[in-house]
């Protein structure tokens, strides 16, 4: 079994006596792209910048690369890429410049994939980061920490701004380089239709607790909505995920036959994600 | 002290120092101010709060990057990143000292190096403490300046004796700061700490200061103090106050002199921050024009044009009224003077908005408001003293009139 790049381990969080993050056990494995997907306010950003220790867990603890978040080595380091919501930290600088100087603290930058990338999504490096769209500083985030091919890549809804035609094409790259470089990834984002495209395993975080982490393919077969007359309906096979007085959102259907379930209807990750918070 | 990264130390340092308006602020008047202390090694008076200025405004600068970098999430993830920029400002703070020392042996006078080594005392204190707490930069930039203007103003000569006193108290606060662990550390509130010192740039006002008394100034000055925000009626009722206390202290002692400079220094310096203000805000314009209150983006920056002259009105009232009531405490009323130096403030008020109607460059324009700033001063203060003839009042008057007019025609290239 390989070592997990990342690993949650029972990681609680508070702030102000309210919990952001509930017991949180989470691994991400090399080639593993995950889609974090919550509601605002579900602990999506505190979760990924626990991942760095920027956040500091009160219980539980975080390791990166074999190393606690909060301890990590320059070694480490330079093998996690990461970009925040809100860009920031090159004001006052050109494109050319910021990256020059950015670039000269990574020995592996991959200068193909800089020019590559610039050219696709048609940044100038002349243009001033200040004068830039939001859209675009993302993009520019996105190059700076994927150019080096980082192992580990934590992205806080990386293309929040983007159009959808730079969007897909993120994405496309995203996958590519988790299959390439067997890197793991680990990404929160509210457009289900990205994460469908793109995630390899889904993490569903309601309220600061962890609901559902599986792989997509296994999300999609096995939560369907059971909708039932009698509230005394057996679900206790299943792990519910919600459950209203006609209706209940299961994990871990495999086909068989609910006893007094009037339909069993499979989801879109969408229709989940409206489901679980409705 | 260890260069981290591999490209060459002053790679992105114009960017850091003098691109990053919040840094530039200080970093600027810090290298005019540095260069300034060689000219003035022949003027005893200013070249020791010349020599506590630079420094202090290098730290300051220094400070800023600090909050900088605690507002970037991703900089501790960057290995060297963080050297490469305290690198770069280690090395303006060891040129800077260079020059004062090398302006110290030019004046020849030992007592500069105790002023020098307590600046660098004020100016470190500045900077560890931002480094953990970026809310306190405005506060602490100003409570320094203040101690240092004072300790320059009060004491002649500051004793030799306090130089081992300054470097071993120096030596300890940078051997201490290792046990501050949190230094640099990201923090959640230091992006918005970040952006408010950039919206106030030299602002010593807190932004919540006076802001219950104010709101009928700002209804009055719309769409100015839309740009300039609350520190534009926080601004007005400072002033107010402090003529009021001049006048008031006018009564006891003859200081109708003093009081007049005072009041002209705040008062430019306070324009100078309101444009400050007004250009950070600039971006603002799109959010003015979808109020449903102008028809076009041209009939909002006519509105700001007549603000600006209400504004230079309500100066004007009150510059007259200050200058007439602190000369009748000396049993002589010079209304021409009142008049004249009033009428030299507005003209200078209008003139400043004027350039910053014009100038793009934030930069450019700090220089341009510098030269500004010394003219103005230097015409209200004469009008005051000599402007006591009819002649002199029409001139003055023409001037001000002029630059109404320029202040009302430069509008449409905002």
């Amino acid at each position: 079994m390989t070592q997990p790049l990342l690993n949650y381990k029972n990681v609680s969080k508070h702030y102000n006596q309210r919990l952001i993050l509930n017991n949180i056990t989470l691994n991400v494995e090399p080639g593993m792209v995950i889609g974090l997907l919550g509601k605002n306010g579900a602990g999506k950003t505190t979760l990924l910048r626990s991942a760095l220790g920027l956040v500091k867990p009160d219980e539980g603890e975080v390791q990166a690369l074999g190393e606690l978040s909060h301890q990590l080595s320059a070694s480490s380091k330079q093998k996690i890429g990461y970009v925040a919501q809100q860009t920031f930290g090159y004001e006052g600088f050109k494109i050319a410049d910021a990256l020059a100087l950015h670039r000269s603290f990574y020995p592996n930058w991959d200068m193909q994939l800089e020019a590559k990338w610039l050219a696709r999504f048609e940044l100038n490096s002349k243009d001033a980061i200040n004068d830039l769209s939001i859209g675009q500083r993302q993009t520019l985030a996105l190059i700076m920490a994927m150019a080096y091919r980082p192992q580990l890549l934590i992205l806080d809804e990386p293309v929040a701004s983007l159009d959808p035609i730079a969007r897909r094409e993120f994405m496309s790259d995203l996958f590519d380089l988790a299959i390439d470089s067997g890197s793991g990834i680990l990404f929160s984002s509210h457009i289900t239709s990205d994460i469908e495209r793109v995630a390899s395993h889904i993490a569903l975080i309601k309220q600061g607790e962890l609901l559902l982490l599986d792989e997509l393919d296994v999300i999609r077969d096995t939560v369907r909505k059971v909708s039932f007359k009698e509230s005394t309906i057996d679900l206790s096979a299943y792990k519910v995920l919600n459950r209203q007085q006609n209706c209940a959102i299961i994990y871990g259907y495999t086909g068989e036959t609910v006893v007094g379930a009037l339909a069993i209807n499979t989801l879109s990750l969408e229709q989940l994600f409206v489901e679980l918070h409705g | 002290m260890m260069q981290a990264s591999k490209c060459p130390w002053y790679q992105g340092a114009v960017s850091f120092w003098l691109k990053d308006v919040g840094c530039a602020s200080y970093f600027i008047a810090a290298i005019i101010t540095t260069l300034l202390c060689l000219i003035a090694t022949g003027i005893e008076d200013l070249i020791g709060l010349m020599i506590m200025f630079s420094i202090i405004c290098m730290y300051s600068a220094i400070a800023w990057q600090s909050i900088r970098l605690q507002a970037t999430e991703w900089q501790s993830l960057v290995v060297g990143y963080r050297k490469h920029v305290m690198f770069q400002g280690k090395v303006f703070i060891i040129l800077s000292n260079l020059i004062s020392i090398l302006s110290i042996i030019i004046a020849g006078n030992i007592n500069l190096l105790a002023t020098l080594t307590m600046a660098n005392l004020v100016g470190i204190i500045i900077w560890f403490l931002n480094r953990s707490f970026s809310h306190l930069f405005t506060s602490v930039c100003y409570f320094s300046f203040f101690i240092a203007t004072l300790v320059c103003v009060l004491i002649e000569q500051l004793p030799v004796w306090l130089i081992p006193v300054n470097v071993v108290a120096f030596i300890a606060i940078v051997l201490f700061h290792k046990s501050f662990t949190s230094a640099y550390k990201w923090r959640p509130d230091s992006l918005l700490n970040y952006r408010n010192g950039l919206q106030s740039g030299w602002s010593p006002v807190p932004s919540g200061f006076l802001s219950n008394y104010g709101s009928s100034i700002n209804k009055g000055l719309f769409p100015l103090s839309y740009f300039v925000g609350s520190g534009l009626s926080q601004y007005l009722i400072l002033i107010t106050l402090l003529c009021f206390f001049g006048v008031v202290a006018n009564l006891f002692y003859n200081i109708t002199e003093q009081a007049i400079f005072v009041l002209t220094l705040n008062l430019f310096a306070i324009v100078t921050l309101s444009l400050w203000s007004k250009v950070q805000k600039q971006n603002s314009w799109e959010l003015l024009f979808t109020l449903p209150i102008y028809n076009t983006s041209y009939s909002a920056k006519v509105a700001l044009s007549y603000s600006v002259l209400k504004l230079a009105a309500l100066v004007a009232l009150l510059c007259f009224s200050t200058a007439a009531a602190l000369t009748l405490a000396n049993q002589e009323l010079l209304l021409v003077n009142a008049l004249s130096y009033s009428l030299a403030c507005a003209a200078g008020l209008l003139l400043s908005f004027s350039i910053g109607n014009i100038c793009k460059n934030i930069n450019l324009l700090s220089g341009i408001l510098c030269l500004t700033f010394g003219l103005n001063m230097g015409l209200a203060n004469y009008m005051f003293d000599h402007a006591d003839s009819i002649v002199m009042l029409a001139l003055i008057s023409t001037y001000s009139v002029f630059m109404a007019g320029l202040n009302r025609f430069t509008v449409r290239f905002i």
